[in-house]
């Protein structure tokens, strides 16, 4: 007997709160394309001797959410610098291209076809110095471009 | 609805692009250090058998250095009880030559001097006077070939 009017309070207050308490919303999100590049830090290499030398403790991390992105790399040495010194990447993803031996006023597309995600590679610096080059410190600055 | 929540979106980063960190920069010092090598290609030996003049010499000296205007110095450990007259010259070096070096103990010479940054490659000129005052015998004399400032 009691039971009865409790159960029938109950579907009705159910189908009250059915009624208004439910409401419709769209949220969009636009990503636009994201690619970011970031190095570990600057580098250092002495020289004492005429060997080669070769250095590869500079990381460089990357993440893009595109296809088919590329780093490029540029520096400001200048034509009176006889430094000669190469740059390449490896055990990165995407397609590592040729050691480039850096000179001023151009690009060179370090890596390309990088897929989307996240990851980074070791960058590796190879000096081969020979007698021309004075004794002193030179400072070469390497600007990592994320492009399309 | 949708204009607050956009912007609340964006200023959490979402849907903004990433302009500030596609680009990278790196600097690269490099130091190189003073660097110089000298080395010559071996011994060399003459037989005297009389008192006429003798020139010889068939080894090279090859030297490096990135420094400026280095020069070639030579000493030797001929004491002055050995009576031999010896004496020593660089010939096609790259820099200035010296003349004739009448070799003799505790001193040095210059033997090349102003040599340019870079490497090369010189003969080394020996000549001998020997006098009827030299006796019978064996000597060695060790010349000591140094680049230096």
């Amino acid at each position: 007997m009691p039971t009865r009017p409790l159960l029938l309070a109950l579907l009705g207050a159910s189908q009250v709160a059915l009624a208004g308490s439910t409401a419709i919303q769209d949220v969009q999100v636009t990503t636009h394309t994201i690619a970011e590049v970031s190095v570990s830090g600057n580098e250092s290499i002495t020289i004492s001797d005429t060997s080669a030398h070769v250095v590869s403790t500079t990381t460089l991390d990357l993440s893009t959410n595109s296809t088919s992105m590329k780093i490029t790399v540029q520096s400001d040495l200048t034509p009176s610098q006889p430094l000669k010194m190469n740059v390449s990447g490896f055990s990165c993803p995407g397609t590592p291209a040729a050691a480039w031996t850096i000179t001023a006023s151009t690009t060179w597309d370090l890596l390309t076809g990088i897929p989307r995600g996240t990851g980074n590679c070791l960058i590796n610096f190879y000096v081969d110095p020979d007698m021309t080059v004075a004794p002193g410190t030179e400072i070469v600055r390497l600007t990592y471009t994320i492009t399309s | 609805m949708h204009r607050p929540l956009f912007l609340f979106l964006t200023a959490l980063g979402v849907g903004s692009p990433a302009l500030a960190d596609t680009t990278a920069t790196q600097d690269v010092t490099i130091t190189t250090a003073s660097m110089a090598s000298i080395e010559v290609s071996g011994d060399d030996s003459v037989t005297l058998i009389d008192t006429t003049e003798t020139s010889f010499g068939s080894e090279t000296m090859s030297y490096a250095h990135n420094g400026t205007a280095m020069k070639i110095t030579v000493e030797s450990d001929k004491t002055p009880a050995q009576p031999l007259e010896v004496a020593a010259s660089g010939m096609s070096c790259g820099g200035t030559h010296g003349t004739w070096w009448t070799v003799v103990a505790s001193t040095t010479f210059d033997l090349v001097t102003a040599i340019p940054a870079g490497s090369g490659t010189c003969f080394l000129n020996l000549n001998i006077l020997p006098d009827a005052s030299v006796p019978a015998g064996t000597e060695t004399v060790t010349l000591t070939y140094t680049i230096t400032n």
